[in-house]
């Protein structure tokens, strides 16, 4: 059983965990994370968007049998550079009866709402973005700023659909962020830390207290770490708060099936109507930021965060070769990236919902079933001390 | 250095406070008078922060900015008609309003200024979440449990009290 | 940060009620008034809150959270009635709001 498979086992977990002293490769010794907080986080979220519209494009493709963007560059690859290049361009049209501050301003405050949201999101196992204790409160309080930008938009546009297209909007956005808070409560509750940075480390190897795979009392598997250590796997009851949090994400960035907003510059209008070249851009940039915000925070809260998905098994301490810095961020932006691609498929395959089929959802069943999510969760946290 | 830092937020924060307020007091657009209202909030979450009270700012943001202005502006936006005098609201009795507020100003400043209140140095409480939390549920429970209930009267009251009735 | 004294923050708070005040009482239209009620309990909110700097028992924010709520239920129910008086009135302007029966 040991010999020469063991020792090259080992040297294999060596090479692994050895991913993380890359920075010192590169030269800067100590990792200072508020630095690469403030640095990292734009140039992503842009990088972000250009591959993920290209992302979209050929998801779509694919999933209605065709090919796709093709021409530009192999297979595709610059068609959003084209098309950025394209948008840059354009004219920035400005109806004479605007309401000239709140229009010119409207789009800067949806993006700035929703990128202030980053700042309380812990990339990897040192770098915690700012290290506060109200951490996810944060985050969902000021995203739900963007409403604002959301009404000036469509009152300073001075056009009677697109003023109704921004209440429709304003009234979806803050009836999901209901459920949208009671789910991500669920998950507070049951880590007893408003501190996303807390809430990453319980769901590791890095955690001190005991994690009880499915919550039964005699699987204590934090040493096991892994998949097993996730919060959905401890705790099977939070599968319900995460599809209720997909949803309630899914409204909130306006993503089909809910994007009443953006079908409606098809139909009538929209709060975006009267918007050209790269204001107009700037609504679409903050809906990829909102799309990849709810999946890190979803990532974050449900799947673990930044620990690794391979378990520690006997001699293979995979899950400790594979958590560390550098490995944390790899394995948060995979997971982040995995759920979007799961929001572009679900973007593709279903139909769009009416405004007032979109209403029921959100108040007459997802925020019952939260509220009573919420009463189990805590139930089985007295149930479980 | 820090200290010159410290005083510089304060200043810039108290004048995202006090400078759209002022902008309400002149201006008789009601749309855009909300939304000065919502800077002049953030500004108030932001000395919040310098306050060292991180619990009451997210408060404020969650529910003055994200709560309480929206359902303002869809008050102005369901209560007025779209033409361009629908916007504006009149003054009445300017001046002697004026006089009376410069008065109570006055009077304030002098009882602050003369009071001599200093902070005391000591060290901020670190986990405000949690001691906040604990007050609610041992010191104020018959507060919060108050709350709730008056709460929920509320939202079923505002509901009931804003449906269309049902004849003509 | 006891760089910036105590009078600072109130003399703010003090500014803010007035200010306030002036609206309720110069404005027209009903959620202007409104408005300046927001910033009247804003006022009071924020010297709650800068006295409970010194309070390790953090008794003015938790009454200062108390506050910010009471102020959203009300402002709830008061645009409720203002929808209604404008359905009934056609008009927000208080000062058409002065016969008892229509």
């Amino acid at each position: 059983m040991h010999g020469a498979g063991y020792e090259s086992l080992k040297h294999f977990g060596l090479c692994l965990s050895s991913f993380n002293l890359a920075p010192q490769h590169f030269g800067c010794k100590q990792v200072d994370q508020q630095m690469i907080t403030f640095l990292v986080f734009l140039p992503f979220l842009l990088g972000f968007v250009v591959i993920g519209v290209y992302a979209e494009r050929k998801i779509a493709g694919f999933v209605q049998n065709r090919l796709g963007p093709t021409e530009v560059g192999p297979i595709g690859l610059l068609q959003t550079v084209a098309d950025l290049v394209k948008m840059l361009q354009k004219e920035d049209v400005r109806p004479k009866a605007i309401d000239k501050p709140l229009f010119l301003v409207a789009p800067i405050v949806i993006f700035v709402s929703i990128f202030a949201g980053f700042a309380a999101l812990p990339l990897t196992e040192g770098v915690d973005g700012a290290g506060f204790s109200v951490g996810v409160f944060y985050l969902l309080a000021i995203v739900s700023i963007d409403v604002l930008g959301v009404l000036m938009a469509g009152w300073g546009s001075n056009n009677k659909y697109s003023l109704y297209g921004a209440m429709r909007a304003a009234a979806q956005i803050v009836s999901y962020e209901i459920p949208l808070g009671l789910s991500v409560l669920c998950v507070v509750m049951y880590g007893q830390s408003l501190d996303l940075q807390q809430l990453s480390i319980q769901q590791g190897v890095l955690s001190d207290a005991p994690a009880y795979f499915l919550g039964v009392k005699g699987w204590d598997v934090s040493e096991v770490g892994g998949f097993l250590t996730w919060n959905v796997f401890t705790m099977p009851v939070l599968w319900v708060a995460f599809l209720i949090f997909f949803i309630a994400g899914l409204a909130e960035s306006n993503r089909v099936p809910f994007d009443l907003p953006e079908s409606e510059s098809e139909l009538i209008g929209g709060y975006h109507t009267e918007y050209s070249g790269f204001r107009w851009g700037v609504f679409m940039l903050s809906e990829y930021a909102m799309m990849l915000l709810v999946s890190l925070l979803a990532a974050i809260l449900f799947l673990g965060g930044w620990n690794t998905p391979l378990p520690n098994i006997g001699g293979l301490q995979l899950a400790t070769y594979t958590t560390g810095p550098v490995w944390g961020a790899f394995w948060l932006a995979g997971k982040g990236l995995f759920l979007i691609f799961l929001q572009m498929m679900i973007r593709w395959t279903y139909p769009r919902l009416r405004v007032d089929q979109l209403m029921n959802l959100s108040w007459k069943y997802l925020t019952p079933a939260a509220i009573l999510l919420l009463f189990i969760v805590g139930i089985w946290k007295l149930w479980m001390l | 250095m820090t200290m010159a830092i410290n005083k510089l937020f304060f200043f810039f924060f108290a004048a995202m406070t006090v400078l759209p307020v002022i902008y309400i007091l002149f201006t008789g657009n009601i749309v855009r008078s909300a939304f000065a209202l919502v800077v002049s909030l953030l500004g108030v979450a932001a000395l919040y922060v310098l306050l060292q009270a991180e619990v009451m700012a997210v408060v404020q943001l969650l529910i003055y900015a994200g709560g309480i202005i929206v359902l303002l502006l869809f008050g102005i936006m369901l209560t007025r008609r779209l033409s361009e005098e629908g916007v504006f609201a009149g003054h009445r009795g300017v001046v002697i309003g004026a006089l009376m507020a410069l008065m109570l100003f006055g009077m304030l400043v002098r009882l602050i200024l003369g009071s001599g209140l200093e902070f005391e140095t000591a060290a901020p409480v670190t986990d405000q979440v949690a001691h906040v939390g604990i007050a609610f549920l041992t010191d104020h429970i018959v507060a919060f449990e108050l709350v709730a209930y008056l709460l929920l009267v509320a939202l079923v009251g505002a509901a009931f009290l804003a449906k269309k009735s049902d004849k003509a | 940060m006891t760089a910036i004294p105590l009078t600072y923050y109130l003399v703010v708070a003090a500014f803010l009620l007035c200010a306030g005040l002036l609206i309720v009482l110069t404005k027209k239209n009903a959620i202007m008034v409104l408005i300046g009620i927001e910033l009247m309990l804003n006022a009071a909110n924020l010297n709650l809150v800068a006295f409970s700097r010194n309070d390790p028992q953090l008794n003015g924010q938790v009454f200062a959270i108390f506050s910010v709520v009471l102020a959203a239920a009300e402002v709830a129910i008061a645009l409720a009635i203002l929808l209604n008086i404008y359905r009934k009135y056609n008009s927000s302007d208080l000062d058409d709001l002065n016969t008892l029966e229509h």
